[in-house]
């Protein structure tokens, strides 16, 4: 019972962990792609972490905004909109594979929340409720910004969904089963028979039906602040707008977890299978802390050794050395510990911990570059005009879709 | 057992209760909410039922695309407070309607808990979709063709009906 | 111990429920939804009936009831449309022009 817990809790946690940073992640991405700084003023007692701590004074003032209510919404339906769009982003992860099945006394014991049968079948089922946050909070603002952004929202989201799911039938063939950690086993961990390789045209339908699905740039109509103002979320405000704001980011974390699951091989580790990284667990654990080690060692370096070209006369002048030299001593303490108790005696759970925690860090490293890819692809192209985004989803997706499982159900029959 | 029990009951109330919300509220944006609960309830029960798959379809099309595309309606025809207001029965009638109700439910009550049937045991991959899929694809491959092309004609057909032109008088 | 004979009373209630709605609503809307919980109460009783013979025929009668329900929904509610156009209202009530004009309200 506590361990079915904790497997629900801990995703939700790491969740919570990464959206603070990607959101730091996004406003640094726009600086960089705009040629200019980004968030660097917020600090706490000078330490302001390349901007991170913008976040938290952002979450701050999200706090203590005042609570709108316009004079007309429904009450109800305005209340739950973004309860429903922020938990709908949330429950999905539930059967989200994060590392491979742990063999103790006998019995696998699968490192995801709930390992259901129909695994990829609900996360559309739940992913299909999460227009429901968005078409309410369009209408029961009463507003016609927020009904056009509604109205936008449920008509693009049904049309993507469609391509979504026919994009992934494909992948289902390969496998022959809808549960997640099937698919990621059966695509092994070499690149080549990876599905990006074996299905390259669904992975180009399923990642553009994605973004239309998170309703990110070039897709997002539904809040177009250009023409609708900021469509269906213009009359929230406070913690309301805070659940809209971080249900964005916890889609584009599900979206880019299922990506790298379906097409970039989940959590193998390219070309080390999980049986090499449980043999040789006790040398890599080894190195990699080592390397942990020189890596802090050579980034705190790099941070007290530099100059800063403007002096603020403040605590921010401190910053780097506050920060250079923990990660300095840290550094040199590993490296010590490691070359002087040299490698630990891992043992079978031990051995065993150790690869899925590496297959752990390969997936979290797959989704962190799928959200960069969001990120560019927001700061890099325009939007959509709304009849161009019915004919690329009808005209273009939904013929390739089907010619996609077609033409691989032929291919899998053929040979 | 007794979870099942309290499951089914929960389940059963939520279904009732939002049933009640379908034909009483007066906004149709209300309406479909209840409906979309409904759904969702009755998608729980054929969980409990071992109807996995169907469950999760229920979710899928049912509540995910078909209320969807009502409730787009809806906001797209975007009604005034004085086209909801409908033109209702009197209490007489109203009286004779829940009469005939209760009558209908009473007697469709009795009519099913009637006979008793035995419960047979179950296949082994009772529900999944291996055993959905097979059944589907030999036999009941017409049905499934014919309800294909009747997907298709109503494409067609709504497509048809939405894209004429009407001049509003 | 829940028994085939639960499922089918709750069937049977949202039934008559659907029916209730069909004849007490004026809305077209609504009246639709009405239908729509008609054709799901007949769907519960498929699928418990299903799991009391151990038999998947029932599972696969309402698949095919979703379906019918998928076309009917997308061909209904085009026809609401055309009727809104038309008269600017989806009330029921409204669509009189058949009466005979010396009874028409």
């Amino acid at each position: 019972m506590l361990i079915i817990v904790l497997k629900i809790i801990i995703p939700f946690l790491v969740i919570m962990q990464l959206l603070p940073l990607l959101i730091w992640l996004e406003r640094k991405g726009a600086a960089y792609i705009q040629d200019r700084r980004g968030p660097n003023r917020a600090a706490i007692l000078g330490v302001r972490l390349g901007g991170v701590v913008h976040s938290l004074a952002d979450v701050v003032k999200l706090i203590f905004k005042e609570d709108i209510f316009p004079t007309n919404a429904n009450k109800f339906i305005y209340t739950i909109a973004p309860f429903i769009a922020m938990a709908v982003a949330c429950v999905t992860f539930a059967v989200i594979p994060w590392a491979s099945p742990l063999e103790w006394k006998g019995s696998a014991f699968s490192l995801q929340a709930v390992d259901l049968n129909v695994g990829i079948l609900y996360i559309f089922a739940i992913g299909s409720m999460g227009v429901y946050g968005i078409m309410l909070a369009g209408w029961g603002s009463n507003n016609k910004y927020s009904l056009l952004g509604g109205l936008r929202a449920s008509a693009q989201m049904i049309s993507y969904e469609l391509t979504l799911s026919l994009s992934v039938v494909g992948v289902l063939i390969f496998a022959g089963s809808l549960e997640l950690n099937t698919i990621v086993q059966n695509q092994g961990s070499n690149l080549l028979s990876w599905n990006v390789i074996r299905q390259p045209l669904g992975c180009l339908l399923f990642v553009v039906s994605a973004f239309a699905e998170t309703n990110r740039l070039p897709f997002d109509l539904p809040e177009a602040e250009a023409e609708l103002v900021a469509g269906y979320h213009v009359e929230y405000s406070s913690l309301k707008f805070a659940l809209f704001f971080m249900a964005e980011y916890a889609n584009m974390i599900v979206a880019s977890a299922l990506i790298a699951t379906l097409f970039f091989g989940g959590w193998q580790v390219p070309f080390v299978s999980t049986e090499t990284l449980r043999t040789y667990a006790q040398p890599i654990a080894y190195y990699s802390v080592l390397g942990l080690g020189l890596f802090s060692v050579a980034a705190g370096w790099f941070l007290v050794r530099r100059k800063h070209k403007v002096v603020y006369h403040d605590a921010r002048d401190y910053e780097t050395k506050v920060l250079g030299f923990p990660a300095l001593l840290v550094g040199l303490a590993l490296i010590a510990g490691q070359i002087l108790y040299g490698p630990l005696p891992l043992g079978e759970t031990g051995s065993q911990v150790a690869a899925a925690a590496f297959q752990f860090g390969a997936f979290l490293a797959k989704i962190l570059f799928f959200c960069w890819v969001f990120i560019w692809v927001r700061w890099t192209l325009p939007r959509f005009r709304y009849d161009q985004l019915m004919k690329l989803g009808w005209r273009v997706m939904l013929p390739l879709a089907l010619l996609n499982v077609v033409v691989t159900a032929g291919i899998y029959l053929w040979f | 057992m007794n979870g099942f029990l309290i499951l089914f009951y929960f389940l059963a109330a939520l279904a009732v209760i939002s049933a009640t919300g379908v034909i009483s509220l007066r906004h149709p944006v209300h309406c479909a909410l209840s409906l979309v609960v409904t759904l969702i309830a009755l998608a729980g029960l054929y969980v409990t039922l071992q109807a996995d798959f169907l469950g999760i379809v229920q979710v899928l099309t049912y509540a995910g695309a078909i209320l969807v595309l009502f409730i787009f309606i809806i906001m797209l025809l975007n009604l005034q407070d004085d086209e909801l207001k409908e033109r209702g029965y009197g209490a007489a009638a109203k009286a004779l309607l829940a009469a005939v109700s209760l009558g209908l439910f009473l007697s469709l009550g009795y009519l099913v808990t009637r006979p008793h049937f035995p419960i047979s045991a179950l296949p082994e991959d009772f529900g999944s979709i291996h055993s959905l899929g097979k059944a589907l694809f030999t036999s009941y491959v017409i049905p499934f063709e014919l309800a294909g092309i009747l997907l298709t004609v109503a494409l067609i057909g709504a497509v048809l009906l939405a894209k004429r032109r009407l001049e509003l008088k | 111990m829940i028994t085939l004979n639960h499922y089918l009373v709750l069937s049977a209630a949202l039934f008559v429920m659907g029916f209730a709605g069909v004849v007490l609503r004026r809305n077209a809307l609504v009246i639709f939804m009405s239908i729509e919980l008609m054709l799901n109460a007949v769907n519960l009783s498929f699928v418990a009936f299903s799991r009391q013979f151990g038999n998947l025929d029932g599972q696969l009668a309402s698949f095919f009831v979703i379906v019918l329900a998928a076309a009917e929904a997308a061909i209904g509610l085009a026809i609401i449309v055309l009727v809104f156009r038309r008269r600017a209202t989806v009330q029921t009530t409204a669509l009189n022009t058949l009466r005979d004009a010396t009874n028409a309200s």
